[in-house]
């Protein structure tokens, strides 16, 4: 074990990972800061061209930029009230009434001392519950797995933002999709239309690049993303040293933002945006001084940056110990991880724990490398975001897609695939069907898929079906949190319906300006 | 298109998709259909669900962006088209001309009010030109070549 941990520490100290580091996180700044490019594009994109890459090498790049991505999106939520990603929603309500009243660069110090702190509180916790979790995924059959697939499946149903029923079928239109390709039992071609191409099934890296990237270039141009005025600002001395002393003063705050954020990114499909958005509501609920939130008081920004930030780390956990990704960047990272031949799970910590420890040791030196790389490209990335118009990169962003989805196997086909899968995936889109729950079920059908079939043939040779499905403790466990997950957004409908609830009260009360009354 | 319109539209090709999916799964060996069926039943009733809610008039409210609808839509069909004649391309012309004329059409599209057409075909040979370069020579990643070899 201590061999394994040095060598992965090794791998991630050595020149090249470190300036992948120092790359990734500036790239990932970049993006996250201009509206309209996201983290989860970034990563696709990326992850073809990583296939060359050791592995270490290509996990070290695209962990550092998914980190510097949600850390970027902060800048254009603070300069020019827009999240760059949706992770920074809450970084809004009181980041930009800081830059406002001239206080641009004293928020985005807090932004960043904040990121920083969240980001290694969630690798720590990572670190930590990733092994004994992957461990405890020994113990699951496949009637675990079935259940864990549909706990995940109507879990990101739950907490889809627009709706619940759309969200559940999004993750079925992802099943039905799943369901292309050879069976893994008994070994049927299904849905292959008569077409070599798909006997396989669809093509995960380019299916991947098809949902979050060819949708978003769409929107981007539709939309026609401006950037507002940006609001210059200048370096102040001191600046760090002073916020940093400020923020001590309010170490329960750092703290439960970052836990709540860790926590909140294990929900699979419950993001940064969720993490940021109940962390901030939470700051507002507990603060002697509610008043000020949404006027330009730092506690927002912090509590805000600090849970987006954690919940990156938080979103990996479920991806590296059961397969099922907390957030789409984490499912993209799972593509890549299939891509290097590794599947998550124990042997992710045993076979591959040299690659696996030396990625999350990344994380850790790529949060840390946001405090020096923020401050510097802070104005940069300001001046960037003021000039670039991200409709103009719409090309390129195809034109990188198209390449990537044939470089994997230097096959035309994945071409056609990604194509394809991003026009109905924009389609779908329209409709209300969301990519991330899509890409879910999309990801979990195998698992659910191979559970359920071998469930089925356990219970034959057993003489007990029910018993198999229902008479494990794990499963039955796992089946009480699928039914919750299916109740509990009726409730909470209900209850807001009739006036009881509102779960983030405080931040609509912030967003409404009426502060009063904030229980 | 209203919300109304969008939600029993996506709902009628969900039920048509799932029916297709259901009956066509008879063809496979018995365990290699249950699981596309039971998923295409659960998709199929969902949908039935969002109809009749939508009929109710409690069906899901989508956000759809502020501006013109019209332009917006003439933006990204027109967007569409030509990545779908991009991609049409490629067997004939290969990836590397293919490309080439995409990024530039592409370009024309969304630089358009900003820039002129030059600078898009500027952006699509150096940026075209590079990466073929860095997979050709570097990557040693052919890219593939139409019909004119």
């Amino acid at each position: 074990m201590s061999t394994m941990l040095l060598n992965a520490l090794a791998g991630v100290l050595d020149p090249v990972s470190l300036l992948l580091i120092t790359l990734g996180v500036s790239a990932g700044i970049l993006v996250g800061a201009l509206p309209g490019l996201t983290a989860t594009m970034a990563i696709a994109l990326l992850v073809p061209f990583t296939f060359g890459m050791s592995p270490i090498h290509g996990l070290v790049l695209l962990g550092a930029i998914y980190s510097g991505a949600i850390y970027g999106g902060s800048f254009s939520a603070i300069l020019i009230n827009t999240p760059g990603t949706p992770s920074a929603i809450a970084t809004t309500f009181d980041g930009f009434p800081m830059a406002q009243k001239g206080e641009a660069y004293r928020a985005i110090v807090t932004a960043t001392i904040a990121s920083v702190f969240g980001g290694v509180v969630g690798v720590l916790f990572l670190i930590f519950l990733s092994p004994p979790l992957a461990r405890a995924s020994l113990s699951f059959g496949p009637p675990e797995y079935f259940w864990l697939a549909a706990f995940g499946l109507t879990i990101i149903a739950a907490v889809s933002p627009r709706s619940t029923l759309k969200g559940l079928i999004g993750g079925g239109i992802g099943l039905l999709i799943s369901t292309i390709g050879i069976a893994p039992i008994e070994g049927s071609v299904r849905y292959s239309f008569g077409t070599v191409a798909l006997q396989n099934g669809i093509s995960l890296i380019p299916a991947l690049i098809g949902f979050f990237c060819i949708p978003e270039v769409l929107r981007m141009v539709e939309e026609s993303h401006q950037s507002g005025t940006v609001i210059p600002y200048k370096r102040q001395r001191n600046m760090v040293r002073r916020v940093f002393l400020r923020l001590l003063r309010h170490p329960w705050l750092m703290i439960r933002s970052s836990v709540l954020g860790t926590l909140i990114g294990i929900i699979p499909g419950a993001g940064g945006n969720i993490a940021g958005l109940v962390s901030y509501n939470e700051a507002v609920r507990t603060s002697r001084n509610r008043d000020s939130f949404g006027t330009g008081n730092i506690e927002g920004v912090a509590a805000s940056e600090t849970a987006n930030n954690a919940s990156v780390s938080g979103a990996l956990i479920p991806m590296l110990t059961l397969g099922v990704p907390g957030a789409p960047p984490a499912a993209v990272l799972f593509g890549a991880l299939l891509l290097q031949g590794m599947r998550p799970g124990a042997e992710l910590f045993t076979a591959h724990g040299t690659i696996t420890y030396a990625f999350l040791f990344s994380l850790i030196l790529a949060n840390l490398a946001m405090l020096p790389l923020g401050i510097v490209l802070g104005r940069a990335v300001a001046r960037l975001m003021q000039k670039v118009r991200v409709q103009t990169m719409a090309p390129l962003i195809i034109f990188l897609s198209m390449v990537g989805s044939y470089s994997i196997y230097n096959n035309v086909a994945d071409i056609y695939t990604m194509v394809a899968v991003g026009l109905g995936a924009h389609a779908l889109r329209k409709a209300g069907f969301m990519p991330g729950p899509i890409v879910l079920g999309l990801i979990l059908g195998p698992i659910a898929e191979q559970g359920l079939s071998q469930s089925l043939l356990m219970g034959r040779a057993s003489g007990s079906l029910a018993g198999v499905f229902f008479g494990r403790p794990i499963s039955l466990i796992l089946i009480v949190l699928t039914v919750v997950s299916v109740a509990a957004p009726i409730v909470v409908q209900w209850r807001e319906r009739h006036g009881k609830g509102g779960t983030l009260k405080a931040v609509h009360q912030v967003q409404d300006g009426r502060r009063e009354d904030i229980q | 298109m209203t919300q109304r319109t969008r939600n029993l539209l996506s709902a009628a090709v969900l039920v048509a998709v799932s029916v297709f999916w259901y009956l066509s799964a008879a063809d496979f060996r018995p365990l290699s259909r249950i699981f596309p069926r039971v998923v295409a039943a659960i998709v199929g009733i969902s949908a039935v669900v969002l109809a009749v809610l939508t009929i109710l008039g409690h069906g899901p409210v989508i956000r759809l962006a502020s501006g013109d609808a019209g332009e917006r839509h003439m933006r990204s069909g027109t967007l569409m088209g030509a990545l779908v004649l991009w991609t049409a391309l490629i067997p004939v012309a290969g990836l590397l001309l293919a490309s080439l004329v995409g990024v530039a059409v592409m370009g024309a599209i969304t630089f358009r009010g900003h820039h002129g057409t030059g600078r898009a075909i500027i952006v699509a040979l150096v940026s075209v030109g590079a990466f073929y370069l860095l997979f050709q020579m570097v990557l040693h990643v052919p890219f593939p070549v139409g019909l004119f070899g």
